[in-house]
């Protein structure tokens, strides 16, 4: 099975690349016309975002150089115990919610430390292939829009979130 | 909302730094933040022009609304309000190049996404029903193959680096269903 989600992810670009292209030729359209004035579009929203990217990466930067998520791993540790949960999961616990980048170096640090096939090791693959940046995620995609006040998007990222975090902590005490 | 989660991951930062001594850390941090940041878009930037362009093509052909068509019995159900079908293959497409795990590609599609979105919303300020499942559903949706991870635990010696696959997938259909029922009680009251 996994041949196969590894191909699929190496053709996903050209793939639809050719299928676009192919259905475009087929219809006899201005494609390249299409191509140039669509690419303008992409790096005008390039240059929109990014306002936003300086905001967000100098926020998470700025708590993950600072070392507090030391404190509130030591904070939170005693309760993870009680869980029975190892607490070794708690950095990337926090840090795959903030950062996407750093959350896989922390990873590879989680993994290096406890061995990847422990039952530590692989809740920590799990967290990290099933849940997703919340903070940069909002920032960008309402960064695109002209809204100020994104409601539930944030509370219903959050409990996505916590809800990944939890699955993925019961189910690998099954495989 | 920003204002708040914004202001208050930084400041804590400061006080914490500040409590530390630590203030040279921050100083660097922030720097070299802005610097990555410009680093970042500028790598994003080629992939967003590439697609935005084979996206294009993809509208103005009529490509995209063939397609939605084709899966509008599945995002009628994520998504019973909307009858916008470009709006509704852009959805689509995200959700796929985000399963395929495009990476940077999926970031594009969710942009030109929320951009479709915006104007729906008239440009209001306070986000629509659709923005606020989009948002929360592409980002419980995660790549049906994590490539990076499984490559990172061939690195480290693992007996089965694939092993996480399944239990990845089961983790964010989990999610993915939960952040559902989430928007639908959260938009009531929100």
């Amino acid at each position: 099975m996994s041949p196969i989600f590894s191909a699929f992810s190496a053709g996903f670009i050209p793939i639809m690349g050719a299928i676009i292209i192919i259905y475009g030729l087929a219809k006899g359209a201005p494609i390249y016309d299409y191509f140039i004035a669509g690419a303008q579009k992409g790096l005008k929203t390039a240059l929109e975002i990014l306002p936003f990217l300086i905001g967000i990466f100098l926020a998470v930067n700025a708590l993950t150089s600072c070392g507090i998520l030391n404190l509130v791993d030591k904070i939170f540790s005693p309760l993870l115990g009680l869980l029975q949960i190892p607490e070794e999961l708690l950095p990337l616990m926090f840090l795959r919610a903030i950062s996407g980048s750093g959350s896989l170096i922390i990873l590879q640090d989680t993994l290096a430390a406890v061995g990847p096939d422990s039952y530590a090791g692989r809740v920590a693959c799990v967290m990290a292939g099933g849940c997703e940046t919340i903070i940069y995620v909002l920032a960008l995609y309402f960064g695109v829009t002209r809204v100020k006040e994104m409601r539930h998007a944030f509370k219903g990222g959050l409990i996505g979130y916590i809800t990944g975090i939890i699955v993925s902590i019961i189910i690998c005490r099954f495989i | 909302m920003m204002n708040k989660i914004w202001g208050f991951i930084f400041i804590s930062a400061f006080v914490f730094s500040l409590c530390t001594g630590n203030l040279q850390t921050l100083n660097d941090a922030m720097i070299n933040s802005s610097g990555s940041a410009v680093q970042f878009i500028l790598g994003l930037a080629g992939i967003m022009a590439m697609w935005s362009g084979l996206m294009e093509i993809a509208e103005k052909t009529g490509l995209i609304n063939s397609l939605s068509k084709l899966l509008l019995p599945f995002t009628k159900l994520l998504f019973p309000q909307q009858h916008d079908s470009e709006i509704l293959s852009s959805i689509i497409m995200s959700f796929m190049a985000n399963l395929f795990g495009a990476g940077n590609s999926s970031t594009v599609f969710a942009l030109r996404t929320m951009e479709k979105l915006d104007v729906q919303n008239k440009h209001r300020p306070r986000a629509s029903n659709d923005m606020c499942t989009f948002a929360v559903v592409n980002m419980a949706i995660a790549p049906l193959f994590p490539v990076v991870i499984v490559q990172i635990r061939q690195l480290l010696g693992s007996g089965d680096p694939y092993s996480i696959v399944v239990p990845s997938i089961i983790t964010a259909a989990v999610t993915i269903l939960v952040s559902l029922v989430a928007c639908r009680i959260l938009e009531r009251s929100s």
